[in-house]
């Protein structure tokens, strides 16, 4: 180990040398600290937080109606400059396996810097903030997070969270923590110029969230 | 905008109250922060509850900061990441530089990062001839100015928007544009188009870090413009650069702090992005990822065990630069070093030496703003007075000032003698006033130059004191 490891560990040791009492050691989960409490339900809090941020959000019971809140949107928001460029699905089974209509130009593969519109799955939506969680993975690759104009997330209801510690109890138990773990909400925006919020700066301009709140009970 | 920058506060603080533009930028910021974070903790039912919590999570961190340090490498190396360790600015540069060479880098993509400023990294990349891209605006704005921020969340605020569009005209005509700017939403679209391709571009990406997490080895970004997060995906290697005091054990630690972060700075409940970075992303295009810690001491160890470890606890929120009213007055660029404001003003002198930036101890009013908003309960203006102290005692305090200091408090500690001299002074003081107020009085012009100086009435406390106890006694 290097030299400067060294040193500094040594320096921070001081005269005290170590000190392991009370280290918090496999007791990670008893760290979680006062939560707010929320003004609704999970559902009506993270809808109201997202709309707070600028983002659109639809609430759909169905399939079809997924389909149809997401072409709805591409008709007033997914053109591009020219022409319309369609769909990009990241290729997670619970989106690949959607009835896609034909009208829809859709394409199934990881996201380019050019793509217009794309959708994407988030694991989790948390109530308190109006945050999304996505996860990295070769079926919800990071970048589509932030590389297109128009960013569309589809997240399930049953996935609705009130606080963010249960995201950290969950990745626990699975064992595994993802290289990138996304809080995302709202579209991407600054305020540098003169302290005037602009939506867009380098991530996605708009934002629509789609919640299901039943097809996996059809 | 090194560590060797010679702080000049009281010229520079002149200097920047004459400056227009300046002025006008900074009445633009307004009271914009102070009314927006009012009104995000007026809505938290816990935000108390947060503050202990929060100071205790840091309190407990630093306690035991070698061993969650050890744990925190481990997490790194088992996610398939690799910690480096700088014990100071030099160092840090110089491993910076070495990951660069190695992942072949021609052009470097930077996300926001304070401590990116303070051991001069910019500088030190061009230097080794490689291309250095801001990617923030804010930090873009004032890269193209060739000036330090002087803010630390909002590096360009003090420039105005005519100021901006100059500099894009300037800088952008060989990109091709040449297209008149007006509007915000210009500017911005201009400068997206042009640091989209710097992103695509980039070989290396570094970001700076808000928290690093021991038991997951993860480190932490919060951003609203996505900037931070495009740095650390698109290049296939990404560097984080972080201090030894950004540790907190687990994510509810960090958690807790993200709750009082986003509200203290911009007064959000939480920025449009937060990220949490752990080992090498998995890439699809086929090329290896790479995820690099640089761990930065430069004084944080010397800081931990003396008088100043409060200061340790600082999240870097600003939320005590937005309610300074010297901050407010005279800009980020008059404090001189890399962090301005009240935090700066006791970190500058900590991180310089305080023989370095013998002013900034002095560059406050004391009002005690600092401290209310604090989210991590820091005692700024008892930090500030502390250095003062040490100015006095390092004797770089001014011989005039010390001798005048040093008989003030004598007497102070006589008070019979005190009594005797300050009654007739005050006599004095009170006949010589007119209207009320003192005319111009010797070493006191620069003070009056700006101010009234009300005339005392003649008496003092202690006869008023005694007069009345006397009344009561006899009643």
């Amino acid at each position: 180990m290097s030299e400067a490891r060294r040193e500094i560990l040594t320096r921070l040791r001081g005269e005290s040398g170590t000190n392991k009492a009370g280290v918090r050691d496999g007791a990670w989960s008893s760290s979680a600290g006062p939560r707010p409490r929320l003004d609704g339900s999970a559902l009506e809090v993270f809808v109201d937080k997202l709309r707070q941020n600028s983002a659109s959000v639809v609430r759909v019971d169905s399939e079809a109606a997924i389909i149809k809140a997401i072409g709805n949107f591409l008709r007033v928001e997914g053109q591009g400059q020219g022409q319309g460029q369609g769909l990009v699905v990241m290729p997670h089974p619970r989106l690949r396996e959607l009835n896609w209509p034909n009208d829809l130009e859709i394409q199934c593969r990881a996201p380019r810097a050019s793509d217009l519109n794309v959708l994407s799955l988030a694991a989790f939506g948390i109530a308190e903030t109006g945050s999304l969680v996505l996860l990295s993975g070769t079926e919800t690759p990071s970048e589509a997070n932030f590389l297109p104009e128009n960013f569309l997330c589809l997240v399930d209801r049953a996935n609705l969270i009130e606080h963010m510690e249960e995201v950290w109890q969950h990745l626990r138990q699975q064992g595994d923590f993802p290289a990138c773990v996304n809080l995302i909400s709202g579209p991407s925006r600054t305020a540098d110029v003169e302290q005037t919020i602009q939506l867009g700066a380098h991530g996605p301009r708009r934002l629509l969230v789609v919640i299901d709140e039943g097809s996996k009970n059809e | 905008m090194t560590a060797n920058t010679h702080h000049r506060f009281r010229d520079k603080a002149h200097a920047a109250l004459m400056d227009e533009p300046l002025q006008r930028a900074m009445d633009k910021a307004g009271d914009g922060f102070i009314a927006r974070r009012q009104t995000a903790i007026a809505a938290l039912d816990q935000y108390e509850a947060l503050r202990s919590r929060a100071k205790s999570i840091k309190e407990h961190t630093l306690d035991h900061l070698p061993e969650y340090l050890e744990r925190y490498e481990a997490q790194v190396i088992a996610s398939g990441g690799q910690v480096h360790w700088a014990r100071d600015a030099e160092e840090a540069r110089k491993l910076v530089i070495d990951l660069c060479r190695r992942a072949g880098a021609g052009s470097v993509a930077k996300g926001k990062s304070m401590i990116g400023e303070e051991i001069g990294l910019n500088h030190a990349l061009e230097a080794a001839g490689m291309e250095a891209v801001e990617t923030d605006l804010g930090e873009y704005i004032i890269q193209l100015a060739e000036e330090p921020p002087s803010h630390i969340i909002a590096p360009a605020l003090h420039k105005t928007r005519e100021q901006i569009i100059a500099m894009f005209r300037e800088h952008h005509r060989s990109h091709g544009y040449t297209e008149p700017l007006e509007t915000v939403a210009e500017i911005v679209d201009e400068a997206r188009a042009i640091l989209r391709d710097k992103f695509l571009k980039a070989d290396v990406g570094i970001t700076g870090a808000n928290f690093l997490i021991a038991e997951t080895g993860s480190s932490v970004i919060v951003t609203n413009e996505g900037n931070g997060d495009l740095t650390a995906l698109l290049p296939p290697t990404h560097i984080v650069l972080a201090s030894l005091d950004k540790l907190v054990p687990t994510p509810e630690d960090a958690t807790t702090l993200l709750r009082l972060l986003a509200r203290s700075a911009t007064g959000q409940e939480s920025t449009a992005y937060t990220s949490f970075f752990t080992g090498p992303k998995p890439r699809n295009d086929g090329h290896e990822s790479a995820y690099h810690v640089v761990l930065i001491d430069n004084s944080r160890s010397r800081i931990l065990h003396g008088k100043y470890r409060d200061m340790l606890r600082c999240i870097r929120c600003g939320a005590c630069l937005n309610h300074c009213p010297v901050y407010t007055n005279v800009g980020g660029h008059a404090y001189g070093g890399v962090y301005p404001g009240p935090m700066g003003s006791v970190l500058g002198p900590l991180l310089d030496g305080l023989a370095q930036a013998p002013e900034l101890p002095n560059a406050s009013s004391f009002c005690g703003r600092c401290a209310e908003v604090c989210p991590m309960s820091i005692p700024l203006p008892e930090l500030l007075r502390q250095l003062r102290n040490d100015q006095f005692e390092e004797r770089i305090t001014p011989l005039r000032q010390r001798c005048a200091t040093r008989l003030w408090s004598w007497l102070n500690t006589h008070p019979r003698l005190y009594r005797a001299l300050a009654g007739p002074a005050m006599a004095l003081l009170s006949r010589m006033g007119r209207n009320g107020i003192l005319p111009r009085l010797p070493g006191l012009g620069a003070w009056q130059r700006g101010r009234e100086f009300p005339a005392p009435e003649g008496g003092s406390f202690v006869r008023e004191w005694n007069r009345r106890r006397g009344r009561t006694r006899h009643e």
